[in-house]
């Protein structure tokens, strides 16, 4: 009895790969036929290939007619029904936690003014990059492979088929010992190897090609066709799909002609920046190396995996450059990618290279103070030690953590480990994991979550009761009881791997001591089976993240059992404020700044702390610079996040007092609104700096600049050197909104460029002086010689800076006031007639 | 002779005194009384009320936005200029205000 039933697609990003996947897997254990039908573009697909789903383009919104027929049509209908419901919405979760650099702004006055030929794209991570272009285009088959005559078709089947099943060996043995990303890469490309879809285009091509018909022929064909088919849909999801697809034909052709399968990748001689329109994961491998200056990716966006790989190498990524190669090929010049802009530039004028020169100088030396940090042990100014950790979510992050100075690991998410694949991780593959994160440590401790899956995060190997609210279901430690052998192999992973170095156990999700006792039980049992079977391990810390509010108010049961704890404030605040954090409408209610969110969080640690346990902090409060006198007045152990943020963090970590952040975390508490308490961290944090409006680094005597663009970006330049601003481009460019509405070059050989911006962290009054004066299209038509830049924190009202500006505007319009500033011959005297002249 | 006026400009962080601070100079030069209120990022300061709306002869708004409060004024001599204008030619814009008045008056 055949059955039918309609939906909508929920997912923002459409039916792509990682959802058809999951769809795929649900539907292969019924002994049915389901057919999926895209009522939008007339499009049929067999739910059980990934490949003929994603190629029949599900959109956003596309109503879909699924007619399932079988021995098992009603049973599949029902639970196929409900799993789209309540299972699919919630595929693309994680995407959500990628991090984008800002989006791509107005090209900097100073920098336009150049007249730099570029093209636009999106920048993944910033950085600046120059080096000669490279482009590379298209799968890369010989094209002597490619006109070869083949042999019968028959034969030539043959070594399709065989081919294919080397590659999914080589892919199943090379899954054993992978994980995280790069596991992710090579269970999708297994995903297409198997798939029917893939099969029949591969000999429908093979039939097809006439005569002189050959293996080569068929595949590099059939990648053809999937390259038309996801690339013509303008979606950039698809388009990085076909990269996979490049990848497995890759594989493919190597496995039947060996070597001569792969045009050879051009050696990077010299520095370079590298433009494709697509790039295959292994490909970026190949390529990556000190002379790959950055990447330029046409049509890729942000979740290919080959993104994934540069962003973790830290190569500058720019994609959505759509004209990038066409681009590359006519520049006169080298090309400088500036991602952070989202730029690709031509540098054939040696203005534009000084520009980037400058800029990169500038960038170095400020991550060169930060980077001073790094190898430093995270204290307050006054010595109080508050550990800064990293958290990372596969193995291989842990290196680049420790060298961004992280003192530990505060948490290493294993869920990568454990979805997208069809059975759990066995054992060993979850040991080496764990053991080469522990020993890239090298004695500093590792704290290893156990897998928090279940409920809202759909795993294959998963089949529970669907829930009404999986959010509020069964995940995390309620799941275990439920696959206590998937916890034990676990668990049993760990401790031996324990070994190795400083590991510790933490628990997630844990709402009451119950939950704690039996998972403790476990663990207590796993030992004693390694002990008996003699194999090696230690003994770990145990502990529990602290992120149910049930678990707040248990901390004294919790106490006794747990050797640490860490607040997961993410999911904390989440059920605390009964908010979900993607929920854009929300945005305003989930945040950790609520004063009543803080009064919980002081509650716990003092709780905590009144038991003598240690206590940390993961989650993305962490990594909010703007926290971090409440997380240092709270009186933390720890705190855990994105390790580039780690050398900053110490940096700013180092200018606060640990009792002033006490009592700036009671008055916080004690604010009505999260908007009253963000103003007061902001004054807080600009007061405990030390640095004040007038500084020595503010000030420049020069012999001339090019104009009103140079000097102004050499005043916002001197701003940023002295980190009274984070984002110069965004300073100059504040800078010219005001100076666009009337020029502020008032006369008298005086011009005060101002402006009031979030890109401002502390008010400040930068000087330059000018040996020659510069044109300023003033009101009296006089050149200027003296530039005076004022510039205001947007949260500023009112403080007593407001006034001593107001006071220097007023005192400008007095002759002697003025006669006295230009007398000034050097910046230390002129540094002490303007602090005079604001002083009383 | 009393005058008022208002000084605001676009960020609030400097013509606005400049063009105030230039004001008094220049009336104080030729012993006109004036009252200069500044709309700025300190907020209102110096805010002409009532009492002295009822005994001005003339107002000088100088802005360069809308500023608060422009009802007030209602009825009395004005001149409205930039809030560039009165930092370069102070005594030409209070000039420009006194042969206002005497025309209304």
């Amino acid at each position: 009895m055949s059955q039918a039933f309609e939906f909508s697609c929920p997912l923002p990003h459409g039916l792509h790969a990682r959802p058809a996947t999951a769809l795929a897997a649900f539907c292969e254990p019924f002994d049915a036929d389901i057919v999926l039908t895209n009522t939008r573009s007339g499009e049929q697909a067999s739910a059980r290939s990934v490949l003929a789903m994603i190629s029949a383009d599900i959109r956003e919104g596309d109503r879909c007619e699924v007619a399932i027929g079988g021995n098992e049509a009603e049973a599949a209908r029902a639970a196929l029904q409900s799993w789209i419901e309540n299972r699919l919405p919630h595929c693309d979760d994680d995407l959500a936690d990628e991090e984008e650099s800002a989006p791509a702004a107005e090209v900097p006055r100073s920098l336009a003014l150049l007249e730099p030929e570029f093209v636009r794209g999106t920048g993944l991570s910033a950085g600046i990059g120059q080096g000669a272009a490279v482009v590379l285009s298209g799968p890369r088959f010989p094209a002597a492979l490619l006109e070869a005559a083949g042999d019968s078709v028959g034969r030539e089947w043959q070594k399709i088929t065989t081919a294919r099943a080397g590659a999914v060996r080589q892919l199943e043995s090379a899954l054993a010992d992978r994980a995280g990303a790069e596991a992710a890469v090579l269970q999708a490309h297994l995903a297409i190897l198997q798939d029917g879809e893939f099969a029949a285009r591969l000999q429908d091509k093979l039939e097809s090609s006439g005569p002189s018909s050959s293996a080569a022929k068929a595949i590099a064909a059939t990648v053809a066709h999937f390259d038309a088919l996801l690339g013509a849909t303008g979606n950039p999801y698809l388009q990085e799909r076909a990269l996979d697809i490049q990848d497995v034909a890759q594989r493919l052709m190597h496995e039947i002609y060996g070597d001569r399968a792969r045009a050879p990748l051009p050696g990077l001689e010299a520095d370079s920046v590298v433009i494709a329109d697509t790039l295959a994961p292994g490909d970026f491998i190949a390529l990556n190396g000190p002379r790959l200056k950055g990447l330029v990716l046409e049509s890729g966006g942000r979740t290919s995996h080959t993104v994934l790989l540069a962003k973790a190498a830290g190569v500058p990524v720019l994609a959505g450059a759509n004209q990038a190669s066409a681009f590359a090929r006519s520049a006169a010049g080298p090309l400088i990618l500036d991602a952070g802009s989202g730029l690709l530039l031509d540098g054939a004028k040696s203005a534009v290279r000084a520009y980037y020169r400058r800029e990169k100088d500038r960038n170095d030396r400020i991550e060169a103070r930060f980077a001073a940090f790094a190898g430093q042990e995270a204290r307050t100014r006054d010595g109080v030690r508050l550990e800064v950790a990293a958290n990372i979510a596969l193995p291989d992050e842990a290196e680049t953590a420790f060298a961004a100075g992280a003192e530990g690991i505060g948490v290493f998410r294993t869920e990568m480990l454990f979805v997208g694949r069809e059975e759990p991780p066995g054992e060993e593959e979850q040991h080496d994991a764990y053991r080469r994160a522990v020993e890239a440590a090298q004695g500093r401790p590792v704290i290893i979550r156990t897998f928090d899956i279940g409920g809202d995060k759909p795993v294959p190997w998963l089949q529970g009761d669907t829930e009404e609210n999986p959010f509020l279901g069964v995940r995390g430690a309620r799941l275990y009881p439920r696959v206590e052998d998937v916890f034990r192999t676990q668990l049993r992973a760990m401790l031996r791997a324990a070994a190795h170095g400083d590991l510790r156990v933490m628990l997630p999700m844990i709402s009451t001591p119950d939950e704690l006792r039996w998972a403790r039980g476990v663990y207590d049992s796993v030992r004693a089976e390694l002990e008996m079977a003699g194999k090696a391990h230690a003994a770990a810390p145990l502990g529990v993240m602290i992120e149910v509010p049930s678990a707040v108010y248990a901390i004294d049961r919790l106490a006794p059992l747990s050797d640490f704890f860490s607040i997961g404030s993410n999911d904390l605040a989440q059920y605390f404020l009964a908010a979900d954090r993607g929920n854009e409408q929300l945005k305003d209610l989930y945040t950790a700044f609520q004063p009543s969110f803080l009064r919980l969080l002081q509650e716990l640690v003092d709780e905590a702390k009144s038991h003598g346990v240690y206590i940390g902090l993961c989650g993305d409060m962490a990594s909010d610079e703007r926290a971090l006198p409440l997380l240092a007045g709270l009186g933390l152990d720890e705190i855990s996040l994105t390790a580039p943020q780690i050398p900053r963090t110490k940096a700013a970590l180092a200018e606060l007092d640990s009792v002033a952040c006490r009592r700036m975390l009671g008055r916080a508490v004690g604010c009505a609104y999260s908007s009253e308490v963000l103003a007061e961290l902001d004054a807080f944090t600009a007061g405990q700096s030390g640095r004040t409006l007038f500084s020595e680094d503010l000030v420049v005597f020069a012999e001339r600049a090019e104009g009103k663009v140079a000097a102004i970006k050499q005043l916002v330049d001197l701003a940023h050197l002295a980190g009274r601003t984070d984002h110069a481009a965004a300073l100059e460019e504040a800078v010219w909104q005001r100076e666009d509405v009337f020029s502020t070059g008032l006369g008298f050989g005086i011009a005060i460029p101002h402006c009031k911006s979030a890109a401002v962290r502390q008010n400040s009054l930068c000087v330059a002086r000018y040996a020659k004066p510069l044109d300023w299209q003033s009101r009296d038509g006089q050149p200027v010689d003296t530039v005076i830049m004022l510039i205001v924190r947007e949260s500023d009202a009112g403080e007593a800076h407001m006034k001593i500006f107001a006071k220097l505007a007023r005192s400008i319009m007095h002759e002697e006031f003025r006669d006295g500033l230009r007398a000034c011959p050097d910046e230390e005297s002129l540094l002490r007639f303007l602090a005079e002249a604001a002083g009383n | 002779m009393f005058i008022v006026c208002v000084t605001a400009c676009p960020t609030g962080i400097a013509h606005t005194f400049m063009a105030a601070e230039s004001l008094q100079n220049h009336a104080a030069a030729k012993g006109l009384e004036i009252k200069v209120e500044t709309q700025g990022s300190l907020g209102i300061d110096n805010e002409i009320d009532e009492a002295d709306i009822a005994r001005a002869d003339g107002v000088i708004i100088a802005s360069a936005v809308a500023i608060e409060g422009a009802e007030r004024f209602e009825g009395l001599p004005i001149i409205e200029c930039s809030v560039e204008d009165p930092v370069g030619e102070g005594e030409a814009v209070i000039d420009a205000l006194l042969a206002e008045i005497e025309n209304a008056g």
